[in-house]
């Protein structure tokens, strides 16, 4: 006993806080056992990258919905009685800053960043009914899951660590997948009527029809088969999430396999929600980011993160006096802060401006409190990563058709409750950022008449 | 379990770790679940992962009517011209929260006596739905 105490006393110290312990069985296994870093740095940088383009690209045109007629409601009732009335400027505020807060999350991973943007994401889909996406909310479970998880840096990739969030996330998505199954034991799912109405005469859904027709299979029993496929895809997958996530389903034979199945199961079935044209914004991109990250053997990912971060720790070692220095962080602060000043402006669109100068204000309280820890480092990191965004949010709104459509949106919208001239000042906007051969002259005439003169 | 001590991790201690995965576990499965007991709208679908639900693709009209005091003749409501279209969707998928808060709008006009809200649907294979009527007699809380 004596010679095994001097062995344990021997045994060298465990590494720093992200190190893993051995894990014991059963519960603690499952939660507390190791998990390979690179996972859920991959999910983590991965997905608040997305989320940063999503939020600007894809939710910013729709903001001229937000408290259009004075009339809302939110997700929760308690949301109502705290919060105001949203607007489109509230809106294009909160979509914004939620943007730099994930972008900065997926730059330098810091916590302040992914809370922020939990917070400003989760308010700016919760505050109106008007977002009625599932994913959104999924998403928001996964920033959570982000808080919670160890802080990582791209040093620690090859680590094991204790991430009982990031299994977290794993169970969350078996639950999705097996309510998701759940919904389709519906007599009108079982029947096919529902599959059918979506992916008639869609691939593959057509050529497969065809084939079952000629093995002389009748259209109702094909699309009922078919129902069933697609509820027994999401049972695996749920499956996968639940089985091949834990520690040691990478070294048992029928784990690995399974967790082939579900990744093939995964993809096939967001690939077709995109063939189908669903309409659910980047939810399969998510979803298939997702199913890479917990499915796919760890050295294809260490790999890919290998290759991802290398600009950024090439630059690290390359830079690494000038990056340590205090005046660098107040010179990045400074030329960051400056950036979103001048975007918010060059952004022309309501609440821009005033989202620009938060975001100004919170990369210099950010850079001043990392000099005030004596952390001059997490200061210049987090001002570049806030100066790099406010240049790739002004790129993303004014490069693509972002502003030309939540012009028009709106001016549609005001026409239809009969504020004529307003609605022409809408579309006015709309024809200034208007891409080659979509230009609204016609409708722009045809308002300018009714504007000077009105129905009686 | 080795309860109390410390996550290697420097995050909240094991058990406080254990008591977190509990509840948010909890609260996953509880949230569909109690959508499937009943406990909200068959058309309330959030929080429920019901992806590609038939509820969804039902094509539905709606009409809200109101009966003023002085004439008592009920008149339909023009609801492109008082409401941002997604809100029509909205009362057109049954939102039971977007129609409660459009009725009690309807309702501020103390001229209003009374609200209906109809909402007619047909299912993907064009089969009629029961319709959903709903009477909202202004000045009293529902």
């Amino acid at each position: 006993v004596s010679a095994k105490k001097r062995r344990r006393k021997a045994r060298p110290a465990p590494t720093p806080s992200t190190e893993a312990p051995r894990a014991g069985s059963g519960w603690e296994s499952y939660w507390h056992g190791p998990v390979a870093a690179v996972r859920p740095y991959l999910l983590l940088r991965g997905v608040l990258l997305l989320l940063a383009f999503d939020l600007w690209y894809l939710m910013m045109p729709h903001a001229g919905r937000y408290g259009a007629s004075g009339f809302n409601v939110a997700h929760f009732a308690w949301l109502d009685a705290m919060a105001p009335m949203p607007s489109d400027g509230l809106y294009v505020g909160v979509l914004i800053l939620a943007g730099l807060a994930a972008f900065a999350g997926a730059m330098t991973g810091e916590r302040a960043a992914i809370v922020a943007t939990l917070g400003l994401y989760t308010y700016g889909w919760a505050m109106s009914l008007l977002d009625g996406f599932q994913h959104h909310y999924l998403l928001s479970l996964f920033l959570l899951g982000f808080a919670l998880v160890p802080a990582l840096r791209a040093g620690d990739l090859g680590r094991r660590v204790t991430a009982w969030a990031y299994r977290l996330l794993a169970v969350t998505l078996a639950i999705v997948y097996v309510f998701a199954s759940a919904s389709k034991f519906e007599a009108r799912w079982q029947g096919g009527g529902v599959l059918g109405s979506l992916a008639r005469g869609k691939a593959p859904f057509g050529a497969l029809e065809g084939i079952a027709s000629g093995a002389g299979i009748s259209p109702s029993t094909f699309w009922t088969l078919a129902s069933l496929g697609v509820t027994t895809i999401e049972i695996v997958v749920a499956a996968g999430y639940l089985l091949c996530t834990r520690p040691e389903a990478e070294h048992r034979v029928r784990f690995r396999r399974l967790g082939w199945v579900a990744f093939a199961c995964a993809v096939a079935l967001h690939v077709e929600v995109e063939v189908l044209g669903l309409h659910v914004g980047w939810f399969s991109v998510y979803m298939l980011l997702a199913a890479c990250v917990f499915f796919l053997p760890e050295a294809w990912l260490a790999r890919a993160a290998g290759v991802l971060t290398w600009p950024s720790r090439r630059a690290s070692t390359a830079a690494s006096g000038w990056i340590d220095r205090p005046a660098t962080a107040v010179v990045t602060a400074l030329a960051a802060g400056g950036a979103w000043v001048a975007a918010g402006v060059a952004l022309d669109m309501p609440g821009a401006s005033r989202a620009g100068a938060v975001a100004a204000l919170a990369t210099a309280v950010f850079a001043a409190l990392a000099l005030a820890r004596q952390k001059p480092r997490d200061g210049t990191r987090c001002a570049l990563a806030s100066g790099a965004a406010a240049a790739l949010c002004v790129i993303t709104i004014t490069v693509s058709p972002v502003r030309f459509d939540f012009y028009r949106y709106l001016g549609g919208d005001l026409e239809r409750r009969g504020e004529l001239a307003a609605s022409l000042a809408a579309y006015e906007k709309a024809e200034q950022y208007a891409p080659p051969s979509r230009s609204r002259r016609k409708k722009l005439d045809e308002l300018r008449q009714r504007v000077a003169q009105p129905r009686p | 379990l080795r309860r109390g001590r410390p996550s290697p991790t420097g995050g909240p201690p094991r058990r406080a770790a254990d008591l977190c995965i509990v509840g948010y576990l909890a609260i996953q499965v509880a949230l569909p679940l109690a959508y499937y007991a009943g406990l909200r709208a068959p058309t309330d679908e959030r929080f429920a992962w019901r992806m590609f639900s038939a509820v969804r693709l039902d094509r539905c009209e709606v009409e809200v009517s109101e009966k003023v005091r002085a004439s008592g003749t009920p008149r339909k409501l023009p609801l492109q011209q008082i409401v941002q279209e997604a809100w029509i969707h909205e009362l057109e998928r049954g939102q039971p929260r977007v129609v409660d808060r459009f009725l009690r709008r309807a309702c501020e006009d103390a001229r209003v006596e009374e609200v209906t809200f109809s909402r007619r649907c047909h299912a993907t294979d064009g089969t009629a739905e029961p319709p959903d009527e709903i009477v909202r007699a202004c000045g009293v809380t529902p």
